[in-house]
């Protein structure tokens, strides 16, 4: 019994010497391989500050942006119904294998957010810069440059948003709507847009 | 870096289920010897008579969480390559609710009823059944509690993490809680121990 109790005050012993070290020392990666490599990783996540805005992107696109290239990740069928003029069509999974040497400024956009971060961490593991990526891509397009809308008692960050729409909206062939009820504004789905879009005879 | 094995390609994983076979045997010999294989000795834990789940536990895990540490901060084991299960915040509380009412009014938690029932006890057998049989009714009605099991989803978190606290001040803090614990258990089984 003595001696048990011998043993378990020197296992106790050796239990808080680790520990207070562990505290002192802080964490148990700064040794490891996950510090060398978090760098790395860190720069091919997308930044926040490499978003872009349709209307930016349609700037670039009306003001031929020296070097621009656009590349649409989604499937044939849906870049054969619509797409972002001059966008290329590049499937996700060719993305890695597609010619991007030539210098330039690479904007990226999917079918969703997560197939268009996928494809920036595909470019960027690459070494693609500079690189855009537009995140609700066809979808915001329609809405705010095929289609800008004003709603009924706009914010003033609205209407600024509107008018920058519509300038270069009606370079697309966008028809710019005031005075919409915003109940009819939330119902806008991006198919509803689409549809009407090619029912005016809008199509790139 | 040298672990884990399955993490960096040293084992298969067939190679590592055939380990888990041995190191399950060893854990249960182990759990047999400490005595855990009776149900009244467990059950003595919530009756305060006999602590000795406690210090098992606490034992665990203070040995595996310096361990783990000391063998990262060293180089020898990649962290990043060990599993962490996610955290569902209330399934798992209730989960832990269902395994405690069990615990008590069995004896028993499921490693230690394989132990029971091993070494040849009745009841742990019947624990086994009773556990299986759980299993079968949980596997049954799982697409009627599908939406509970997955709710409330806090991802793959750690303590030091959710806190924002280093990690080694939270090993500090749970190895001298445990110590904390070893000595108020001791004091209790003498108070209350048969």
């Amino acid at each position: 019994m003595g001696t048990d109790r011998g043993v378990n005050t020197i296992l106790a012993i050796i239990a808080l010497t680790l520990a207070v070290l562990a505290w002192l020392a802080g964490s148990p990666y700064e040794k490891t391989t996950r510090q060398e490599i978090s760098p790395l990783l860190a720069s091919l996540i997308p930044a926040p500050e490499d978003r872009l805005g349709v209307i930016n992107l349609a700037e670039w696109i009306r003001d031929r942006k020296p070097g621009l290239r656009i590349l649409d990740l989604r499937t044939a069928e849906e870049f054969e119904q619509f797409h972002i003029p001059t966008a290329t069509h590049v499937p996700l999974l060719k993305l890695a294998f597609s010619d991007l040497s030539s210098p330039g400024v690479t904007v990226l956009y999917g079918a969703n957010e997560e197939q268009t971060l996928r494809g920036v961490l595909v470019l960027r593991t690459m070494g693609i810069t500079p690189l855009h990526y537009v995140d609700e891509g066809v979808g915001q397009w329609l809405k705010q440059i095929i289609n800008p809308t004003l709603y009924e008692n706009p914010s003033s960050e609205e209407r600024t948003q509107f008018q920058s729409a519509s300038e270069v909206a009606a370079y697309f062939g966008g028809l710019s709507r005031t005075n919409v009820p915003r109940r009819e504004g939330f119902l806008d789905s991006t198919d509803e847009v689409l549809q009407r879009t090619m029912r005016r005879g809008c199509s790139f | 870096m040298n672990a884990p094995w399955l993490g960096i390609g040293i084992l298969s994983v067939d190679q590592s289920l055939a380990l888990a076979l041995v190191i399950g045997l060893g854990f249960g010999w182990f759990l047999e010897r400490g005595g855990l294989g009776n149900a009244r000795k467990l059950a003595g834990q919530f009756y305060l008579t006999d602590m000795t789940v406690l210090k098992v536990m606490f034992s665990a895990i203070i040995t595996t969480m310096l361990g783990l540490f000391w063998l990262s901060r060293l180089g020898f084991i990649d962290l990043t390559l060990v599993y962490l299960p996610p955290t569902f915040l209330l399934p798992q509380l209730l989960g832990g609710l269902v395994f405690g009412f069990g615990f008590v009014m069995g004896g028993l938690c499921p490693g230690t009823s394989c132990v029971a029932a091993a070494s040849g006890r009745i009841d742990g057998m019947m624990l086994l059944v009773g556990m299986l049989f759980g299993i079968f009714v949980f596997n049954e009605i799982y697409p009627l509690i599908s939406g509970f099991y997955g709710s409330t989803p806090l991802g793959q978190i750690t303590l030091a993490e959710q806190f924002n606290l280093p990690h080694g001040l939270v090993v500090f803090a749970i190895v001298a809680m445990g110590l904390m614990a070893f000595l108020v258990a001791e004091h209790l089984e003498s108070r209350h121990g048969s």
